[in-house]
């Protein structure tokens, strides 16, 4: 799920103690990957399908491969899907939601066709851009009441939910998997740890932030009751100057290229791990051919409701497998 | 509401826009009875809507109040727009647009409030109070105008813009005293199995006016009066409008948050909902320090 | 006999036949002259004849041995044939002992006397095949032959009509020196020489294009260079196999990365204190004959918007303007499409009192945002373009008609808003504040993109056609170096050039994506030294405290 749902799933397990909650689910994310950096650092010229293929043979390794696959495909297309919901719902009302759809995923395929160094280029480039989101969180502290973020653990807490509402945070960072496929292609693979953690740093510190804020200024009640508590951060916050009247849009655009590098680090991930299944040596053929795909699964939700609930349960089982999976090739 | 906007959108050719949707009169009849719920939901589901959009309570009619503009304006909700706008900048109303509107209603130590303006002459209004809700429904109005700088300064909104007239002890003479800093710090704590507040205010102002040659402010001791007489006034007027909520059974001010934020264990025990929360509310101790300043006397010396 | 019949008989006669000369020559490459003046003259009269301007002039070298002088007469310094070369040579000098009584001396001694003792003239050498010959005549270099002797003597007299050096029209500064390349590459390359006096500066020649035989001249500072960079640079240009070359322009397009790019990926100057800059940053330049244009390679994105004036200014200022380049350069790109998108899919983005403005000004326009703002760009670059084209005398008169047309009859027929006139009117000038002219091409034509996507998605669409051009900038290469450099990949000392121009002492290395062999411009000390004046000598308190 998104960056913009994110402070509901925070508050709705935690209360006011999402950012709490949040951390947590940084934490754990941070671990896995941390596990993940370092079985890539002992195998720095292979990646994970490569490697796990030595580790547990060939048919188990095929076969998480193609779960894999499947796995961040899925990711891939409910992202998008999401993605396309909010702009259909917010901004381009008259627009199908296939059309949008079908761009995003076309300019992802078609970026995707570009090599590793380019795709780490384009990270790079677009890092500058969490600076509007850290703006609207500065301003938008003017609205905000400490009083909402106490207590801090939340009212009437309970461990169970602050797990739930910990790991399907922690899902936010499956796209982080990449590293799995970047290590490879890195010159100095025994710098991949720092990057990462630097990487969790930038991205877990936003999200905090984003919670933080979110939960300040409108209460973790109120934070609840809307789809994309974030997008209505952006809503309530007005520039200085009052040049725009309404960030909203203006923060659309931004989330554009947020969710944009999310679905070029999925769609890749897609690429990569297909690619290292069949032994192909070029990942270009799929860019494309794996386009209608993507775009039929992002189709099946029904509806908004359905769709959430969809990516709820995928998360979830998400979190658990690459969990699962992680362990196992830990293990061996 | 969805219904209302179909029809007005049969009645006019273009296609109708919210995205400036500015500011939304609602009757005081509509508040009482239908309540903000239907509407609130409409204006938060809509994505055109802003969040920042004004939402205020008239007295009388609601077409009155939107008809009302001076006749230079060209748009008359932009008259109306800019007051409410110029009145949040010169502190004399808090800065309760709908979107925290939105937010306070779903608190549960907390019950929102909303501009109450009624038309003056022909082509003129004014902000005569707030009105207070019981959830989505009207609970009651503020008594007098300064109610409204008393809920200002009890949720500790910025800045200070109002005035008030003070009778100085011992004289008859009145000084003019305006505030510009307010701060107030709010402390609970359990007594007997009921929250009891201690409320810590702080005003610093200025004198702007005073009716007679007979009160030399160049007096230390009848600064400090005066200070005194600000700070007793303050104190009837934050009197009233405890017990004025305490009848509405509302709380506007938040008091509930501070108990479910400071003292989690007994709201979680004890409290837990916003109607138990409004049931005991009538039952809780406030009290006020008060403390007054005054900074400067204008640009005259005596 | 009818006219055809008489052109037939003519050409029959002729040694080539129908041939051209170049393909006969081609044909018979090891032709050489073997010392029978006759038959030499006779194939030269075949070959060439048939230019009215050719100059075959007999006589006696020397008084006793007879020669000739082939010129094309307007190619050459007739002056320098005149009193250097003929005059000497037809004095008849008193022969040597041993050549006495023989009226054959031996060849190689005869054209050794002449080189050495008759002809006043630097540059010459000798060829032996026709091939050559031809070839050199026609680069503007008499032929001698001689009677006898086996090889014919080549005099590098070119004359060809010359504009004085000028200041650049493309590129003017302020401040900085105001000459410019002009056509000849001989005069382009002594411009080069003067602003870089080292030995480290080497000139290669190239001749490229069939029939133009253009010299092209690869310049780059040995030492700073790096190696692989120059190979692939002379790969390229050996690659190149076409029949004619130009203008730099022509080059470009040979040696370029991605043909298909809207973006430049080659720079060109007519600034020769441009290019020394760029030699010792490790750059190569390449100089063509014929055009004022020298192309810089590799180019990165950044140079785009980088004048010499940036350097000669004072940092703080240089900066500011620089700065203000970037903002224009990415108004002329984005700015019509966010107001359309503004204007039809988000009017709540603007203040309330100002969007009523807009909808009053927009009320009597007929046709969408997108529409009118295309219009109006179509018909401000359909007016750009005439006035670069219109001869001067006209181009006063154009512009007020085109003021007229587009400020205000526009507006007044209901044609366009006043708003969309003023982004579009700013938007132009934006594209106007770009120092080179080919990147404000590129960014104009994705103007155009990015407008109809705004007409179609609004913002949404802006974004993502932002996000597919950030896309192909990231891809592109210039003979390897990511366009983008040094912001992506980063390199923090060449990021201090990119947005700012930090002060010079602060950049003491040259740009690392261009990989130079020598890193450090600046000297060590340097940086103490202009940080801290060792002493005051017009203090008026403590005059000469410090050292």
């Amino acid at each position: 799920m998104g960056v913009l749902a994110l402070s509901r799933l925070a508050a709705e397990a935690g209360g006011s103690g999402a950012p709490l909650v949040t951390l947590l689910g940084v934490l754990v994310s941070t671990g896995g990957l941390r596990i993940l950096t370092k079985l890539g650092t002992r195998f720095p010229r292979e990646s994970i399908v490569g490697y796990s293929t030595r580790l547990i043979g060939p048919w188990c390794a095929a076969v998480i491969s193609g779960v894999m696959v499947l796995f961040f495909a899925a990711l891939t297309a409910l992202t998008a899907r999401e993605f396309a919901e909010v702009v259909v719902t917010s901004v381009l009302t008259r627009t199908p939601v296939e059309v949008t759809t079908l761009t995003m995923l076309l300019l992802t395929a078609l970026s995707s066709r570009a090599n590793m160094t380019s795709f780490a280029y384009a990270h790079l480039f677009y890092l500058p851009f969490v600076m509007p989101g850290l703006l609207i969180v500065v301003l938008s502290t003017k609205n905000g009441d400490y009083l909402n973020l106490l207590p801090l653990i939340g009212n009437a807490p309970q461990v169970g939910s602050f797990v739930v509402g910990a790991l399907a945070i922690s899902a936010l960072f499956q796209g982080a998997f990449i590293m799995a496929f970047v290590i490879p292609a890195m010159r100095q693979p025994e710098k991949a740890m720092r990057s990462v953690l630097w990487g969790i740093g930038v991205a877990g510190g936003l999200y905090l932030l984003i919670v933080l804020a979110t939960v300040a200024v409108f209460g973790a009640e109120a934070t609840r009751e809307f789809l994309w508590p974030t997008l209505e951060l952006a809503r309530m916050t007005l520039l200085p100057g009052e040049v725009l009247e309404r960030l909203d849009a203006a923060f659309l655009v931004v989330w554009v290229t947020a969710v944009f590098t999310t679905l070029y680090s999925t769609y890749n991930l897609t690429l990569r791990a297909a690619r290292d299944l069949f032994r192909m040596e070029d990942h270009r053929p799929f860019a494309l051919f794996l386009l209608p795909y993507i775009m039929l699964m992002a189709m099946l939700p029904t509806d908004v409701v359905h769709l959430y609930l969809v990516m709820r349960r995928r998360s979830r089982t998400g979190t658990i497998g690459l969990g699962a999976a992680r362990g196992r090739t830990d293990d061996e | 509401m969805n219904d209302a906007l179909q029809q007005l959108q049969q009645q006019v050719a273009d296609k109708l826009f919210l995205g400036h949707l500015r500011i939304i009169v609602v009757s005081e009849d509509f508040a009482r009875q239908q309540g903000m719920e239907a509407l609130s939901d409409f204006l938060v589901r809509h994505p055109e809507v802003r969040r920042t959009v004004w939402v205020v309570v008239s007295k009388g009619s609601a077409s009155d109040l939107m008809q009302t503009a001076p006749p230079l304006e060209r748009v008359p909700t932009v008259y109306l727009m800019s007051t409410l706008d110029h009145a949040k900048q010169l502190g004399k109303l808090p800065n309760d647009f709908f979107g925290m509107f939105v937010s306070k209603v779903a608190m549960r130590g907390r019950e929102p409030i909303l501009p109450y303006v009624e038309v003056m002459q022909k082509d003129n209004v004014n902000i005569s109070g707030l009105v207070m809700f019981r959830r989505y429904r009207m609970a009651g109005t503020t008594a007098r105008p300064f109610d409204i700088a008393t809920y200002m300064l009890l949720s500790g909104v910025q800045p200070g813009g109002y005035t008030m007239m003070v009778q100085i002890p011992g004289h008859r003479e009145t000084v003019m005293w305006q505030a510009y800093l307010r701060k107030r710090r709010i402390t609970v704590r359990i007594e007997n199995g009921r929250p009891h507040f201690t409320v810590r205010v702080h005003l610093d102002g200025n004198i702007t006016e005073k009716s007679s040659e007979g009160v030399n402010l160049d007096d230390p001791r009848v600064l400090a009066a005066i200070d005194d007489a600000v700070g007793q006034k303050l104190r009837s007027n934050l009197d009233a409008f405890i017990t004025l909520t305490k009848a509405l059974h509302t709380e506007p001010v938040g008091f509930g948050e501070f108990v479910r934020a400071r003292q989690p264990g007994y709201w979680d025990r004890y409290v837990q909902t916003k109607e138990r929360w409004e049931a005991l509310y009538p039952d809780v101790k406030i009290d006020f320090v008060i403390t007054v300043r005054t900074h400067r006397v204008g640009m005259k010396a005596v | 006999m009818t006219v055809w019949q008489r052109l037939f008989r003519r050409g029959g006669q002729r040694l080539s036949g129908a041939v051209a000369p170049e393909q006969w020559l081609e044909e018979h490459q090891h032709l050489a002259y073997d010392g029978h003046l006759d038959h030499a003259v006779n194939l030269l009269e075949d070959l060439l004849g048939v230019n009215d301007d050719l100059v075959i002039r007999s006589f006696r070298v020397f008084g006793q041995h007879p020669a000739v002088l082939v010129y094309f007469s307007n190619l050459v310094n007739r002056e320098v044939i005149n009193e250097q070369i003929l005059w000497p040579l037809m004095q008849s000098q008193p022969s040597s002992e041993n050549d006495r009584g023989r009226t054959r001396p031996h060849d190689a001694e005869l054209t050794q006397r002449v080189m050495e003792e008759a002809i006043y003239y630097g540059e010459v050498h000798t060829e032996r095949e026709y091939v050559k010959m031809v070839e050199a005549l026609y680069r503007g270099e008499p032929l001698l032959l001689v009677a006898g002797a086996s090889v014919g003597i080549l005099l590098a007299t070119r004359n060809v009509a010359q504009r004085s050096v000028e200041e650049p029209q493309t590129e003017q500064v302020i401040r900085g020196g105001r000459d410019g390349f002009t056509e000849l590459l001989s005069t382009n390359i002594t411009l080069l020489r003067y602003r870089l006096q080292t030995p480290n500066l080497r000139v290669k020649m190239v001749t490229i294009g069939r029939m133009t035989k253009t010299k092209i001249a690869v310049c780059y500072v040995e030492g700073i260079v790096q190696p692989a960079l120059l190979k692939e640079v002379e790969d390229r240009l050996k690659a190149v196999d076409v029949d004619g070359i130009f203008d730099a322009g022509t080059l470009e397009q040979f040696i370029e990365d991605n043909h298909w790019s809207p973006f430049p990926q080659v720079q060109n100057t007519e600034r020769p204190d441009k290019c020394a800059v760029s030699l010792l940053e490790g750059r190569v330049v390449i100089l063509t004959d014929g055009t004022p244009f020298a192309l810089i390679v590799p180019a990165v994105f950044a140079q785009f918007y980088q004048t010499p004036d940036d350097y000669s200014e004072r940092p703080v200022m240089a900066s500011l303007i620089r700065l203000v380049r970037i903002v224009a350069l990415t108004f002329s790109l984005v700015f019509p499409s966010l107001y359309v998108s503004v204007i039809a899919f988000n009017p709540e983005l603007i203040p309330t009192k100002f969007a009523v403005a807009v909808a009053g000004g927009r009320a009597g326009v007929p046709f969408p945002a997108v529409v009118e703002v295309l219009l109006m760009e179509v018909t401000m670059e359909v007016l750009r373009e005439a006035t670069l084209r219109v001869p001067q005398q006209v181009g006063g008169a154009l512009s007020i008609v085109g003021v007229l047309v587009i400020g205000q009859a526009a507006v007044s027929a209901g044609f366009a808003s006043p708003i969309t006139v003023v982004v579009v009117a700013l938007t132009t000038i934006g594209s106007f504040a770009t120092p080179a002219y080919n990147a404000a091409v590129a960014l104009r034509i994705l103007r155009f993109l990015l407008t109809c996507l705004a007409g179609v998605f609004g913002l949404y669409g802006v974004m993502i056609g932002l996000i597919l051009i950030t896309h192909h900038m990231l891809s592109l290469r210039s003979f390897g170096v990511p366009y983008l450099s040094p912001i992506v990949p980063g390199d923090w000392q060449g990021t201090k050039d990119t947005w700012i121009r930090a002060p010079l002492w602060w950049m003491p290395k040259r740009p690392a994506h261009l990989q130079p062999a020598n890193r450090r411009r600046v000297g060590d000390g340097t940086l103490r030294d202009v940080m801290q004046r060792p002493s005051h000598p017009l203090d008026p308190v403590h005059p000469r405290k410090g050292r």
